[in-house]
């Protein structure tokens, strides 16, 4: 029982550098992304006696991160915009002449996340920068992985043209 | 056949097809330039977005994001009141039948000395309250305190809940936890005495503010007979 909880505790703690970079491309700053990080793991904390042991930590972790985004939304939503990027810091995102290697700054990369409407910014960010396949960013998510599927292809084409500056 | 929609080509360079519709997608990618340059493109779009993120993992968690799952309480209270589950009622409702009997034993008077205030103003048993925690299965007790019923803690140790008759018409319910040496007494009511309207209406007696505690920490079903004997043989010690 002990054990158990401790070990809970350490997964959270080992989780929170991940929890981080979602909550930083989700917000568009480390501010606000640490803001949502607090967030989810105190929301977490008080459900911990939720969690089943031996099932994902991660994915219900996230399931909790994707909740508080929403709440974040509705507070950042009477605030100005949700970016904060420093508009002299971006090259253009194409790297002159090898397109396939195109690379991107974070700046450049959070603007062009900004773009994105929610819903398709949460899977770019959970299947593309985390990592997540399709089938476990819908559980986590509680959509169809057909509405994964087609959140991310509208959102790539969108991301195709930004980082390679031409449609695809 | 062979027509390949932009979702089925963006889940193939993904690694999402199934293996048997990634075959098919692969033969047709490479053998038509303009599909397998478009699947480079779309790997090449994640690798960037990566990329960008790359040096943003910061391995070590800044101190105060640490902090918060460190140090919070060993129970953290729900912020809403949850109702208590229908496992710690069923707990309650068999515990109850013991405290009915036990409390036909009990002895009148005493009741002094019951509590003890620390020095860092936490509540924690004393006398006779320390010796029935201590020592006494659920059912039975020490002089007017009974134990009603034990049950692990969510992050480890027990808490049991307890009542002290007071006279004929008053008793006070109570649950305590322990923590290092001592039992802090975490929830405490007032209610009717035991004895009388049979095991729901004991159950019931328990006042809800002693409920709610219990059903706050709560890790485990309560400990049956055996298990409690071998809790209470380790001096309550869970490791």
């Amino acid at each position: 029982m002990v054990d158990a909880a401790a070990n809970t505790r350490a997964e959270l703690i080992a989780l929170i550098p991940r929890l981080r970079q979602f909550a930083l491309a989700m917000t568009g700053n480390r501010a606000d992304g640490d803001d949502l990080v607090q967030d989810v793991l105190e929301r977490a904390l008080t459900r911990l006696h939720q969690y089943e042991p031996g099932t994902r930590l991660d994915s219900w972790v996230y399931r909790i991160a994707q909740n508080c985004w929403i709440d974040h939304v509705r507070k950042l939503k009477s605030r100005a915009k949700l970016v904060v990027v420093d508009p002299d810091a971006d090259a253009p995102g194409i790297d002159g002449d090898a397109a396939m290697n195109a690379s991107l700054t974070l700046s450049k990369a959070l603007a062009v996340l900004a773009q994105l409407p929610e819903e398709q910014r949460v899977v770019v960010v959970l299947v593309q920068v985390d990592g997540y396949s399709y089938r476990e960013a819908s559980e986590i998510l509680g959509v169809p992985e057909g509405t994964v599927t087609s959140r991310l292809s509208r959102a790539r084409a969108t991301l195709s043209a930004e980082v390679f500056g031409e449609h695809a | 056949m062979t027509q390949i929609s932009d979702e089925e080509l963006m889940a193939f360079a993904d690694g999402a097809l199934d293996e048997a519709r990634a075959r098919v997608v692969g033969a047709l990618v490479a053998g038509d330039a303009t599909l397998a340059r478009r699947v480079e493109r779309l790997r090449a779009g994640t690798a960037a977005l990566k990329g960008a993120f790359a040096g943003q993992l910061d391995l070590q968690a800044p101190e105060r994001l640490r902090a918060i799952v460190e140090k919070a309480p060993v129970n953290v209270v729900p912020l809403k009141p949850r109702r208590p589950s229908a496992r710690v009622w069923a707990s309650l409702a068999a515990a109850a039948a013991c405290l009915v009997i036990g409390f036909g034993l009990g002895r009148l008077g005493g009741g002094a000395g019951l509590f003890e205030m620390r020095g860092d103003h936490a509540l924690v048993a004393a006398g006779d309250l320390r010796g029935a925690l201590e020592n006494s299965a659920s059912g039975s007790g020490v002089g007017d305190a009974r134990i009603a019923l034990t049950f692990p803690q969510a992050d480890g140790g027990y808490c049991r809940v307890f009542r002290i008759d007071r006279g004929a018409r008053a008793a006070t319910a109570g649950l305590a936890c322990k923590a290092h040496d001592d039992w802090t007494v975490v929830a405490l009511g007032e209610t009717g005495a035991s004895g009388h309207g049979g095991i729901e209406q004991a159950a019931a007696d328990i006042p809800e503010a002693v409920l709610q505690a219990a059903a706050d920490r709560q890790g485990g079903d309560a400990l049956d007979a055996r298990a409690e004997a071998a809790a209470l043989g380790a001096h309550w010690k869970t490791r």
